[in-house]
């Protein structure tokens, strides 16, 4: 009886969700392009290495990774890597004109997913804002960050460059 | 004694579905918590300006300041 108390207890507790874990091939993810009046499908960038960032307008370390993003991604481009990367951002604010208004502050080049309904943090289980995550281009998650601070840049980078290389990622 | 222990597994049953009933916020759902209005110190620099002055008067210095909303993100 008292063994199957405890299986019976043991349900009530919810299992911690993990995040997407390094080595899964990415979930399907595509949305509305912020902005803009067309779908970004994650599946069209296969070949290219992704930078998937989740944010909000309202998460503070948001407001300095964006345009340090977008300027890494700038920096990239003109160092010869034009077509074999590309950064996009997926919004979770609930109220899509607060990250529109963001955008105008904080102007970024690359593509920007909206997702109010937060349907793909859930399928990514993203543990903090931001999360970030990097994709080869078999589309598998070759390494992933939580929270941002400038000083980390240098590390986003240098892993980004090594997977468009097709070097691992340690 | 059957029966009380019946009663005690229940009650603890009981128990344990209560501290289920408490989810916790997803980092996606904080946006609220981040409003400046659910800060501790809506105005930052007011506030640093009255630590200033309560901390010249107290001849002491430190333990005032608390970071953040509630986002959990700064």
């Amino acid at each position: 009886m008292i063994r199957s108390w405890l299986g019976g207890a043991l349900l009530l507790f919810p299992i911690a969700a993990q995040a997407v874990e390094i080595g899964q091939v990415a979930p399907e993810t595509q949305g509305p392009r912020l902005l803009y009046d067309h779908t970004i499908d994650l599946k069209e960038l296969r070949g290219k290495t992704v930078l998937l960032d989740f944010w909000a307008s309202w998460c503070g370390p948001c407001k300095q990774s964006l345009p340090m993003l977008d300027e890494m991604r700038s920096d990239l481009v003109a160092a010869g890597y034009p077509d074999m990367f590309e950064i996009i951002a997926v919004n979770l604010d609930e109220d899509p004109e607060a990250a529109k208004k963001f955008l105008q502050r904080y102007p970024v080049s690359y593509p920007v997913i909206s997702d109010p309904a937060a349907e793909l943090a859930v399928l990514y289980k993203i543990p903090t804002m931001p999360t970030t995550f990097i994709i080869d281009r078999e589309g598998v998650v070759v390494w992933r960050h939580e929270g941002f601070r400038p000083a980390e840049l240098s590390d986003i980078r240098r892993r980004l460059v090594q997977t468009m290389n097709g070097e691992a990622t340690p | 004694m059957k029966q009380i222990t019946r009663l005690v597994l229940s009650a603890l049953t009981i128990c344990l579905c209560s501290a289920c009933s408490t989810t916790p916020l997803k980092p996606w759902e904080r946006g609220h918590l981040a409003e400046p209005t659910m800060s501790w110190e809506p105005d930052p620099l007011a506030s640093q300006l009255d630590s200033h002055v309560y901390f010249s008067k107290e001849a002491s210095t430190g333990g005032a300041s608390v970071g953040g909303g509630g986002c959990g993100c700064n």
